[in-house]
Order: structure tokens, then sequence, then C-alpha cells
């Protein structure tokens, strides 16, 4: 018996010993990666993937930066009378909650995995080199990703340069890793735009060799980071420096991209890496814009079909007006016009933007346009007539470049900046720019031709530099869950 | 003890009458004396078999009666005590005196408190146990008809409540054991089966709503023991602080072997008459009567429109009534939805189980079938189970056994809550009205547009069918154990387990629904989990009376559990058909993937009693748990609890006070602990996805907090429990139980890039008082009438937040706010109906400079703000049971109340019904419309009828109403056939009875009372059921 004891304590002893090895209690799931196995530059090349992949999200790209750059102007309204884009549509915003608020957080967590991948750079080995090239182009993609999204809260969440000439509250400058609770007072705006300018100039010296100089429709390449940098200096009206960088990509012999052609134009916006697409955010069956499959993005919500929320953003009357002045248009092959339908009578004829089908015709499958070739020129055309020294001979060539792909047999114009600003319009109608136009120009939104804002007339008028009354909600507040946790960051005037 | 083995290994026959005294052998050749009787019940003067009768003291020399209750036993010496004791019954203390014939009358033991309950690692008399805990025991819910036993425990112990899911069978309750104490790391219980922390939890992943616990027989449970402050549960440390649910499986017994079998079967219908619908007419007149108040008020808007204008205001009416309410059109069928939908389900449950043994061997082996229909039509709930649970005394100092429990269960369920027309509830609720027609002339199904505003939602009868939501789960539970005397007083135990669960989840939706030709045509997805659980423990147990006086006992042990998962998931679209559906059959890949996960625990334990007299009683425990979901410096805890009792009776002036049967105190202090749910939150992880073609990105989108640790539960517990005139038996608890360290998802500044992350920074309290009281109100040989009462009273409130006047929203209507209760609601605060103009009113509830609300009356909900609705909370100001049994001879019935009253109850469904003709005009309407306002001088609380409104459907307090009730739980009946009949037939017993769940309410909601969750939210789910099952009980 005593034997059989002993071996059993022995064995229990032993399973005691056994249990309380120390790695017992380390484990990693299959599904992730720890942080600290990021070893080569392939590791980088994938981390810098994952910027685009969260930018392209139903929180992000996928949808608000959408609705809030179309619905809160002129050419883009709700179908219907309830839901986020009917508050969206009437400024309906409070520090408390409103349709698309976490934007704010969403942009600072990709601007921590811009700062946490600059962490890790330093450590990984490049020996050829090709492999200091990759290494490069994944550190001038990071600055150009921080600065895009710190220029993205700083047009969301603050008010135009232009205003002001930056004086008023900007960005919280996401700079480094910060750690959880720390806390941070915002810049001004033009230190915001002063940190965006120098990532995105600091990108492009990384960006320089001829590795990122390959169209790479998926990321941000050396055209792209460029493209970006003009883009910011319109918007502070640094035309100077707007023209400057837009003009060198355009007459650059090294920019692999073209406009898309006249034929080429309808069809185009069904495919992916059209000629122009300088970036585009990359969606694929397997990584939708959303969990539900697309169906509650912004490509689902204009396009027209069955569903609750489908078809439920269409363009103003006043945007098909403008439109319809020149009816050969090659852009009215984005629009479709629905008839009523015996069953289902309420719905009356209405027409529609069928702008994004979808490449394999499938609409799940829109990948968020973030920058084409198009708006290079027409940045450059705009910024040619208001550089110091304008250069009208310019802005012609480029603004007409654009009119003319669109109907052949228009005559050239001399542009002005009305024609350049309905031009954008037209050829930008869904791609989520007409709100920051009027804005950073500071130019009177005028909704008074639409019936669907009932009960008040408040946002029916909208002047985007005279804040007035309630019209401060021009600009997004910060939360009222943020100003508790950072109470260094002030909240706009008005909220 | 070496001298005792060889003698126990000498052939020893001759002494030896009955097959059962085999279990001494060991002693018996040597004993000195010899002892023999018979033991008798007080009350009814049978023998007792299978009674136990020790040696006080050595527990060494013990046996069971026989069939005719007599025993026989050897023992070392003339000197001691013999003790007698069976399940229900006082043990009988009774000395030798050198006496070889002792007879024992046993007094049935309604008082309870020295009883043998199972406690956490071990089994304590109640009288000497200083914790709080609450025991239930088989015969309180073996007929109850329900699927697990989880949903039998309403009204059945002081402080649990249970929330419902869904009265799908098979689906999730959520039990609460004295409130809430966690806001995100879990509120659910421990569940420990035989010793073995078991997987427990909704385990669902294909909307079926599936409870790990449905593997389980309620017929295989012994008894179950809810454990709930510290001194009880704190040894399960860092998983206790919900409390803990200890089942017992039921174990063999030597002796004759016995067969049981057993019959049910049952008819389940909904409880209640949820959420009465408008008539046919009323909807016609309701609607009628909208577009009446319409016209006269926008005449230019309506039959005036110079767009459209109509010859009369008459004409107009009749136009939109017929728009929005067409008339029902010949050829087409209509049906009553209802009806349609649902079903009087019928439930059938079979059992087998066959337990006997000697007194070496002894087993339990059980078999069962259970077959449940769904009152939805097509769901359903099936499962096999089965339990053998065998014990064998290899040597004297040597028993060993193992517990297997098997199962594999099938259900089919539906999608809950607001997903369309895929939750045929609300189908049938909400939208479907007398009006929409079924079928077409041709007896297919219509799949018109309902609702031209929502074009995606089609006939609810092809949803219906189309959907597929089947969840499949084998389980193998196996819990073999050791156990050695080492020396007298001295045990060591040894433990394992392992607990293998799987899982197949098959999700989708066939090429005719809507949702699978948005996706193409048609949409399966299948999921499999593995959820393996190994369990190893190890205690050592000393026990010792020096003196008579004093007994001491410790306990030392260690335990090392690992959990490991298996996941993966495959999703296709295109299915080859619309009948056989497999993955093969299946054409394009959507998605797919699987992973595995782990976590682990490693703990050490132990326990130290002191007892003095069997008056005074001290315990301490302590238990050290290190765990893998924290990072290695924060990564051990530790959990103690101390707690004393005195009872009192015991105290030699109490003796002579004869009305007094039993008196005693009891206190314990104690910390246990809650683990975070996620299990790798302590260091930053990249996410991986596809990117563009053949690339893939990587990105953190979870925070790491490496200072992240246990939430701590300090609680305290005094209790009173007394017992006197020998029938009136009392217990109150008094606790308070503080959460600190509360796992929070706490607000952080964005640019740490998180908006809120993981951590111990939040407080909570829970403060209460339970009392117990049970009489027996006639107990004589034919006639046992007992009756009792359990109330608790539970308040909760949020101590602490991240940030000083930190408010998070939680599920919509509720708030966390420090100085709160975790149930308050926040919304819109509704001021009813103006009398003069029958317009909705609001207050207007937005914050003036100086920090007191506008209560300004507003017409639209968009103008009002939310705000905390003081005082209205969803947990109640007191809840509990009422139980009470009757015998008279062979029939018993027993009943068992459930209560609640002082919360509210958030009926969301409200929304869509009374939507005051405003805005969903293609809807059902709730019969509470009737008592719309009509004309000035009308007081109700439901306004004018008027499309366009921006009515009262928002959230407000409208949606809040009262949700009191008292509800007949269950109840059965049952007649043990004579035996004089039975006994000819050669049949032990035959009892046959009728039982009944969720047998009636009073109520004054309109919608079951239990519908709602935990929390007092009701999300249109399926409500609970009434089952009525009648069944046969035979053992041979």
């Amino acid at each position: 018996m005593k034997k059989y004891s002993i071996k059993l304590l022995a064995l229990l002893t032993s399973a005691i010993l056994l249990g309380s090895c120390s790695d017992f209690l380390d484990t990693d799931p299959t599904n992730r990666v720890p942080s600290n196995e990021i070893q080569t530059i392939r590791d980088l090349e994938k981390i810098v993937n994952g910027f685009y992949l969260q930018m392209k999200w139903n929180d992000y790209y996928g949808t608000p930066i959408m609705v809030l750059g179309e619905t809160r102007a002129d050419d883009f309204k709700p179908r219907r009378s309830t839901g986020g884009f009917q508050q969206i549509h009437r400024y309906d915003f409070t520090t408390t909650n409103y349709s698309y608020g976490g934007i704010w957080d969403k942009a600072y967590n990709v601007i921590m995995n811009t700062n946490f991948l600059l962490t890790l750079w330093d450590g990984i080995p490049a020996n050829t080199q090709d492999e200091i090239d990759r290494k490069n182009n994944v550190k001038g993609q990071l600055y150009t990703v921080r600065a895009f999204c710190h220029f993205d809260i700083v047009r969301l969440y603050c008010y135009p340069y232009l205003k002001d000439n930056g004086a008023s509250l900007g960005a919280v400058i996401g700079d480094k890793v910060f750690g959880l609770g720390e806390q941070k007072a915002r810049a001004t705006v033009k230190e915001t735009y002063d940190f965006v300018i120098g990532d995105l100039t600091e990108a492009l010296t990384y960006l320089s060799s001829d590795y990122s100089k390959e169209p790479s429709p998926g990321n941000f390449n050396y055209w792209g980071a460029k493209g970006l940098l003009a883009r910011v200096y319109l918007y502070k009206g640094d035309y100077d420096n707007a023209f400057k960088h837009a003009d060198e990509i355009l007459t650059d012999p090294d920019n692999p991209y073209r406009l898309n052609t006249n034929l080429e134009y309808v069809a185009a916006w069904g495919q992916q890496d059209a000629p122009e697409t300088m970036l585009e955010l990359k969606v694929t069956i397997m990584s939708n814009l959303d969990d539900n499959g697309g169906v509650d993005s912004w490509y689902y919500v204009v396009w027209h079909g069955p569903g609750f929320a489908a078809g439920n953003l269409v363009p103003t009357k006043k945007w098909f007006d403008l439109l319809d002045q020149d009816p050969d248009d090659v852009r009215h092959g984005l629009i479709e016009t629905r008839y009523p339908d015996p069953e289902e009578t309420p719905f009356t004829p209405f027409k529609w933007l069928a702008k994004f089908p979808g490449y394999d015709k499938d609409f799940k499958k829109n990948n968020p346009m973030i920058m084409r070739l198009t708006e290079i020129y027409l940045i450059a055309a705009e910024a040619a007539l208001k550089k110091s020294t304008p250069d009208q001979a310019k802005a012609n060539q480029y603004l007409n470049a654009i009119r003319l792909r669109a109907n052949p047999a228009l005559t050239n114009v001399t542009a002005t900046e009305d024609l350049v600003l309905d031009e954008r319009r037209k050829e930008f109608i869904g791609e989520g720019h007409r709100y920051f136009d009027l804005a950073r120009l500071g130019k009177t939104i005028d909704r008074t031709y639409d019936n669907s804002l009932p009960g008040t007339n408040a946002y029916k008028i909208v002047d985007p530099w005279n804040v007035s009354g309630t019209q401060h909600k021009v600009i997004l507040p910060i939360s009222n869950a943020q100003r508790l946790a950072n109470p260094l960051a002030d909240q706009n005037p008005g909220y | 003890m070496i001298f005792n083995l060889i003698i126990r290994l000498k052939p020893m026959r001759k002494k030896i009458k009955l097959f059962i005294l085999l279990l001494l052998v060991g002693s018996s050749s040597y004993a000195q004396h010899q002892v023999t009787g018979k033991v008798t019940a007080g009350d009814t003067n049978e023998p007792v078999p299978y009674a136990s009768v020790v040696l006080k003291g050595e527990t060494r020399y013990t046996t069971t009666t026989d069939d005719n209750g007599n025993y026989s036993i050897s023992l070392p010496s003339g000197e001691g005590i013999l003790v007698a004791s069976f399940v229900g019954y006082q043990s009988l203390d009774v000395a030798i005196n050198n006496r070889s014939i002792i007879d024992f009358t046993l007094e049935p033991d309604a008082t309870t408190l020295d009883e043998a309950m199972v406690v956490a690692y071990g089994v304590v008399s109640k009288g000497s146990y200083s914790g709080s805990a609450s025991v239930i025991k088989a015969d309180k819910i073996q007929d109850v008809p329900v699927v697990s036993f989880e949903q039998a425990l309403s009204g059945s112990a002081p402080g649990v409540t249970l929330g419902s899911t869904s009265g799908l069978p098979g689906s999730f309750p959520e039990i609460r054991i004295r409130g809430v104490g966690s806001m995100n790391a879990g509120n659910d219980p421990l569940y420990v089966i035989d010793g073995i922390p078991a997987t427990s939890g909704d385990l669902s992943t294909a909307n079926t709503g599936t409870s790990a616990m449905n593997f389980l027989n309620p017929s295989d449970i012994e008894s179950i023991t809810i454990l709930k402050d510290a001194a009880a549960a704190s040894l399960y440390g860092s998983r206790a602080a919900n409390g803990v649910v200890l089942i017992t499986t039921k174990k063999g017994r030597s002796g004759k072997t016995q067969f049981r079998f057993k019959a049910e079967i049952g008819f389940s219908d909904f409880a209640f008459n949820n959420h009465p619908l408008a008539t046919d007419a009323e909807h016609e007149m309701l609607h009628r009567e909208a577009w009446t108040n319409f016209s006269t008020e926008y005449p230019a808007d309506s039959w005036q429109d110079p767009d459209d204008p109509y010859p009369s205001q008459e004409a107009y009416v009749n136009a939109m009534v017929e728009k929005y309410y067409p008339s029902k059109k010949a050829g087409l069928g209509y049906v009553d939805w209802r009806k349609k939908l649902f079903q009087t389900a019928v439930t059938q449950n079979y059992e087998l189980s066959i337990s006997g043994g000697n007194e070496k061997t002894r087993f339990f082996l059980s078999g069962g079938y259970n077959k449940n229909e769904a009152v939805t039509v097509g769901r359903y709930f099936d499962r096999f189970s089965g339990t053998f649970n065998l014990e064998h005394k290899a040597t004297k100092y040597i028993t060993m056994g193992a517990g297997v429990q098997f199962s594999n269960t099938d259900q089919a369920g539906h999608q809950e809550g607001t997903v369309a027309y895929d939750n045929p509830w609300w189908a049938a609720l909400s939208f479907l009205t007398y009006r929409w027609p079924a079928y077409n002339a041709d007896g297919t199904y219509w799949t018109g547009v309902y609702d031209p505003n929502n074009s995606s939602y089609r006939s609810p009868l092809l949803n219906n069918d189309t959907q597929i939501t089947t969840s499949a789960q084998t389980r193998v539970l196996i819990k073999p154990w050791v156990e050695m005397n080492i020396i007298d007083g001295l045990k060591a135990k040894s433990t394992f387990g392992y607990d293998g669960l799987y899982l197949r989840d098959r999700f989708g939706w066939l090429p005719e629904h809507a949702n699978g030709q948005a996706y193409g045509d048609g949409f399966y997805t299948v999921k499999h989990h593995e959820y393996l659980k190994l369990v190893s423990s190890t205690t050592l147990n000393y026990n010792k009376t020096f003196a008579n006086d004093h007994t001491f006992g410790a306990m030392v042990g260690w335990e090392a559990e690992k959990q490991h998962n298996y996941h993966d998931y495959l999703g296709k679209v295109d299915m080859a058909s619309i009948k056989y559906i497999s993955l093969t059959l299946t054409g394009n890949v959507l998605d797919l993937y699987d992973y595995e996960d782990e976590s682990t625990m490693l703990s050490f334990l132990s326990s130290l009693n002191y007892s003095y007299k069997s008056k005074y009683f001290l315990t301490a425990t302590y238990r050290r748990d290190g765990s893998s979901r924290l990072a290695p410096d924060h990564r051990w805890g530790d959990f103690w609890s101390v707690s004393g009792s005195w009872r009192i009776i015991n105290e030699s002036f109490m003796q002579n006070i004869s009305w007094l049967n039993d008196l005693r105190v009891r206190a314990s202090y104690g910390v246990s602990g809650t683990l975070p749910t996620n299990w790798y939150y302590y260091k930053p992880y990249y996410r991986f996805e596809t990117y563009g073609q053949g690339d893939g990105g990587l990105y953190i989108n979870e925070p790491a907090n490496e200072e992240l640790t246990w939430e701590k539960n300090h609680s305290m517990n005094i209790a009173l429990e007394t017992r006197v005139l020998d029938r009136v038996s009392l217990s109150a608890d008094f606790y308070i139980k503080k959460t600190k360290d509360l796992l929070m998802n706490a607000t952080t500044a964005s640019i740490s890039g998180y908006s809120t992350y993981l951590r111990n920074v939040g407080e909570m309290q829970n403060k209460g008082v339970e009392l117990d009281i049970n009489v027996d109100i006639i107990k004589n040989k034919d006639i046992t009438w007992t009756a009792g009462v359990n109330w608790t009273y539970n308040k909760n409130e949020i101590t602490k937040m991240s940030f000083e006047g930190e408010q998070i929203i939680s599920s919509s209507v509720f708030l966390f706010k420090e100085g709160y209760s975790y149930n308050q609601y926040y919304s819109r605060e509704y001021a009813g109906v103006d009398p003069q103009t029958g317009k909705v009113q609001f207050y207007k509830n937005s914050k003036n400079a100086d920090g007191t609300y506008d209560k300004t009356i507003v017409n639209s909900a968009s103008s009002a703000s939310s705000i905390i609705l003081e005082g209205k909370t969803g947990d109640p100001k007191g809840y509990g049971g009422i139980t009470t049994s009757f015998r008279y001879k062979n029939l018993s019935v027993g009943l068992v109340f459930n209560y609640m009253y002082g919360h509210y109850v958030f009926d969301q469904a409200q929304d869509q019904l009374q939507q005051d003709g405003g805005y969903y005009y293609y809807r059902a309407i709730s019969k509470e419309q009737l008592r719309r306002w009509q004309k000035p001088g009308d007081i109700t609380d439901v306004p004018r009828r008027m499309p366009g409104d921006e009515a009262g459907y928002y959230n407000s307090s409208r949606m809040l109403q009262k949700g009191d009730f008292i509800r007949l739980k269950n109840m059965t009946i049952s007649y043990n056939l004579p035996k004089a009949w039975t006994n000819k037939a050669g049949i032990d017993n035959v009892r046959v009875y009728a039982a009944g769940n969720n047998v009636f309410a009073l109520t004054g909601l309109y919608f079951d009372p239990e519908l709602s969750n935990a929390r007092g939210f009701s999300n249109r789910q399926t409500p609970p059921t009434r089952t009525i099952s009648f069944g046969i009980e035979v053992s041979l």
C-alpha cells in the first residue's frame, strides 16, 4: 500500500512541477502576429498595406469622408427623411453623439500605426540597393499617410486655413507613439499644415528612387505624395507651391499616368487601376468595406437597388442642372433614371448616380477613389489662375484638357475660378470633394432649392467662414468623451 | 497499516451474511465487536434502505443498510459512538456501550441544517458552514419541463435572477447572482461540474442562442449549490466574483440494482398574450382616423393639394386607407400570421437510468433523449445525453472513480432582435397586418413587397423557410479521480477533467431569400469550434479532532487549467441546389479562416478550519492564481476569505429553550476576482487582412495594456439562521459586494490611437438583503405541507468611473455614471399628451447655463434631449420565489412562484407598434393605440393619430413600463401508484405526474414580464413559452 501511495505522490508531484513550468502561462493565438515579431522588410510592407486597409473601411473612406464631403454641401442630398445621412445633411452635430463622429478616433488609430512602424523601421536590416529602396519606400509612405490623416483631421474638425490664416485650433499633432491615457493640446491650423507639409516633403525624399515612381494604385508612391502635397497647398491657399507640384507631375516625362480617354471614361469607373488612377483603396471580396458585406458603405447608399439604405443619397437638381447644360457630356453616362414600378407606388421617377458599379459589376467591390490625375489637372488649373504670377495659358490648357475629355466637341474656353470649380463639381461628384472645396474658399453653400430640410432654414444657406449663430456646426465637434479624456484639447467654439 | 493490508488479503467468507458487508472486509476479520440492527424512519415507520452507519470519528468503519433497513458492522471495540444517517433525515448518534444490537429511528430532517452540502473542493455539513450558499436538490428540478437546468432555478434560491434572451429551446439564459459586478468583464457565474470548472456561456455563432449547459440532462443532477459570498466562492479565486454554480451529478448506491425509466410528453405555447394587436376593423378605423386628422389639419398637403387634388376629403381619406391598408384581394390567401409562423410545440423526453453496486464498486448510468419543437415553425432542439459515474474502492486506502458525460445536441433557431424579417416573432409582431396576403392563388408564397419603403422585406414564410441557422454540439466530459487515505484523517485527492465541446454552426440564406440574392445565388457558412479544456487538481486534506472538542481541518492543493480553442469558418456563395446544402454544393468562396487560441491558469489553494464543541467555527481560505491573460508582472493574484460562525443553540445556556431548535450567526469577508474576457490584451498584436490582389496588410487596432490585472470583488456577508417551534426556519443574509479595479473600457485621448481601452479603473457596489423562510405547516405520516418564501433586495451603484463626471451610454438606453445603477435608464423624457391638442409632448431637457434642465414642453422627439431618468432602473426593489409542496399519502403537489417588483422594463417593440399614425404606415398597430387621444379633454398617454408627426415612437420614457409581476413558474403534481398494485407486477414504484412551466403570470404589462434580458431591456426576441407536460416514471 505504501508503495502505491509513494508512487501516486511522486506522480502528483511531478505533475505539479510540470504544471508550474513558467511557459505554461505564456500563450499566443494563431490569428495575429505579436508586434515584437516584425523582422523583415516584407513585414514592414505588410504594415504599410495595413494603413490603407484601415482607411478603406466603413468608418473612414468607406463611407464617412464621402458623406461628410458631399451631403453637407449642395450637390448631394438624402432621399429619405430619417437616418444618419439626414443628420449630416442638417448639420446635426452634438458633442455627445452624431453619425460618423468616430472618424476622429479612426484617423488617430492610423496615425498611431504609422508612428508605431516608425519605431520598428530602424531595426530592420536592408543590405542590397533593392532592399534599401523598399525600406525607404516604406518610410516615405508612412510619412505620407501620417500627413494624409492629419490633413483629414484639419479639414473636418478645424476652420479652413484661409479663414484666418491658420490662427484657429488645429489638430492634435501625432508625431510619435503616445501612451494610453497620455494627453496633448491641439496645435493651430497653421502648425498642423506646417506639420503635414513637413511630413510630405520628408516623404518625397524617401520616395525619390525609381522603385517608388512605379505606378502602385493601392499605395502612395512618389506621385501620390506629390499630388497630395499639391492638394494641401491648394487648401492652404499657397497657390505658388500648389501649382509647382501639380505642374511638375504633369510635365514630368517619368509620370506613368495619363487621363482616361473620353471613350474609356464611363467604363473606367467599373474597373480597377484605370490609367489615371493614382491612389484607390483596394477592396477585395475577401475584405469588404464593412462587416455587412458592403451594404453599409457609401457605394451601397449611392447605388440604387433593393434594400433599405440603397439609393438613399442622390445628387441634387442643382447638380443635374449643371450637368444638363451640355447634353453631350460623357458624364451623363454615369447617371441612370429609374421609372416608377407599379408595385412600388410611392417611388417617383428619379435620377441617381451610377458612377460606382464596382469592378466585376459588383457594387460591393468599389475601391474608394483617393486621387486621380484629373484632380492634378484641376489643381494646376486653379492654382495657375491664383498664383502670385498667374499663368492663364497653363490654366486654360489644364482645364480644357478635362473639359474636352468630357466632350471632345467643345471648344476651348478661357479658364476662370468658377469654371474650374464647376468642372470639379461635375468631375468629382460622389468622391467627397465638394464641401471641402466650398469651405476652403469660404464660398456660400446655397441649398435653398432643397425642400428636404423641414422645420429649420438654419442650414439652407451656409457660410463656412462666417460662423454666427448656430453655424458653428460647419466644423465637427470634439466629442465630450474626448474632452474628458484629453482636457488639454480645447473644444471648437460654439459647441 | 501494513499489518492490516496483509490481513486484508486473507480470504474471510465465514462471517459474511450479506453481500454488502464486503465493504469493511479489511478490518472485519480483526474486529473485536460486531453490531447489527435496523434503521427505520420515524415519520413513516418504514425501514430505511441505503442509510449509512458509521463509527464516529473513524470513517473507515462504515456500512449501509440493505433493502430491509438492516445493517451489520464490525468494530474494533465495543466503545465509541455509532452514527446513522440518511438524506433528508437527522443523523442519530448512539453510544455503543458494548451492545451488539442497536436499532435507529431517524427523524425527518426538516431543518436541513445538518445536511451535507457540496461546496468548493469538498463536502461539509450545513450547520458548520460559514459561507453563504443555496442548495437546490434534484427533486426541485426533476420534473420541470425545461431543456436545461438553468431555467428551473428561477424563484428557487434567493439572490439569483434569470434574464431571458429568447423563448426558443436551448437558448442562453443570463444568470445573475447578487446583481451585476462587472462592466466589461462578464457577469456570468462560474459553472463547476463534479469539481471540474466547465465551459459555459452562450456559444452561439449561428444566431441560434446556444447555452453551453444544454448538454446536461437535468435529471442527471443530484444537487446544485450556488455559492454567493467570498467565503463560499473565493476558493475559485479569479473566476468567483459572479458566484459559482456547483453541479453534482447522480452517483450510484450499493445494493440492489435500480432501474428507472421515465417518459414525458409536453406541449409548449407562448406563456403570455404578448403585445396584442388591434383587430382588422380597428386597424382600418385607426388608419381612417389618422388620414382624416391629417386632411383636416393640412388640406393643402392632402385633398386640396394643387398638384394632386381629390374631389372631397372623404375621397382622399378612402384613397389613403386603401393605399396603406389595402382591402383583401380575391384569389389571394390570407392568414393569421401568429398562427402561421408559430405553433403549439410538442416536446418529448425519455430517460433510462440504472444505478447500483456493492461495497467496492458503485455506478450510475443514464441515457436520455429529449426532443423539443420550438414555438417557431420548423425550429427545434434535440438532445441525446448520457452520464456514467463509477466509483471503486480499490483498497482500504484507495478509492477511485470517474464521471463521464456525453451529449449530442442538435438545434435550429433563427435570428432574434431587429434583424428585419428573419426574426419571425418580430415580423408577426410589428409589420404583418391582416391584409397582407400569404399565398398566391396556386398556393405558393406571395412574395410581393409588403412595405415599399423597405422593399427587401419579403414573405416572412419564405424567409422562415429559407434561412439556415443550426447548431450541433457534441460534448464529452470525463472526470477521473483518485482518493487516498494516507493515514487516518489525512486524505489526498487528485481529479482530472477533460471537457471537450465541439460545435458545428451553420448559417446562411437559400437563393430564394432576399439576403441570399444580395450575396449571390444563396449564401452558406459553416463554423466549427472546438473548446477543449483540461483541468488537473490535487488536494491534500487533513481532519482531526483533539480532546473531543477541538476539530481542525486543513487543505492544500494545486490546480492547473488549460482552455484551448480551435475555430474555423468557411463562407461560400452560389448554391447548386436549394435542397441539398453543403459547402461542396456551394460555389465561390466568400471568406474563410481558422485559428487557435489558449488561456491557461495555474493555482495554489489552501484552507484552514477550526471548530470548538460544534459551537464556534472558523474558516480561512487562500488561493493564488496565475493567468495567461495578464502580463507576467501582473499575472499572479491573491484571493482569500475569512469566515466564522457561532452556533448559539449549542451553548449550555440555550439548552432549556424548548421552542428554539436552532440559532446561529455567521459572518464572512473576502476577496475574489474576475479575469478580463479578452485573452490577449497585455501585448500589442498585428491583425492581418487581404489588401488588393494577392497581398495583405498588418495593422494594430486593439490597445494593449500591460498593467491590466484582475478585477477584485471585496465581499462581506453577515447572516442569521434560526429554526423555531420545530416548524419555522429562517435565514437572513446581509451583504456588501464592492468591485474594485473594475475592468472598464475607459476613455483615453485618441492620440494614443484608441478612444477607449480596458483598464482597472472603476468601482461598483452591490448591497443587499436575502431572506429565506420555510414553514412546515403540517407534518405527519399521511400529510406533509411545507411552504417557503424567499426575497432578495439588491442595490447596485457605480461608485467610480475613469474620469470625474464621465458618462457612457450603454445599449442606447442605459447610462453608466458615478452614483447611478448599472441599469440606470437614459432617454428622452416623455411628458404625455396635451389634453387640448392631442400632440405628443416631451420635456426639452437641454442643459441650462446653471446646470439645471430646461423643462419646456416640446412636441417633437428631435427637439428633446436624453437625460438620466431618475429613479427608473432595470433593478427590482425586490424579487424572489414562493414555494410550497404538499403531500397526501401518495399524492404530492409542488408549486414555485417567482416574482419581481419595482423595476422598469424598456419595451423596444413599441417603436414599431405605437407609431401614432406617424411613420411606418404599412405596419401592424398595437391594441394600445385604442387608448389614443381623440378629442380635446381626453386624458391619455397615447397621442392623436397624425401622419408625419414626429411622433412618440422615438426612444423615450414612454417605452418604460413598470415590470412588476408574479408568476407560477413551475408546478408539478405527482402520484405514486399504491405499492400493493405495483408490487404484484414486480415493480418497485410507478409515479405519474403532470408538470407545468410558466403556467400563468399576473402583471400590468401587455407582454411577457420575463421577455426582457437581465437588465430590463426587451428587444423583440421570441417570448418565453409555457410548457405543460405529462410523464410516467417506473422504477424496478
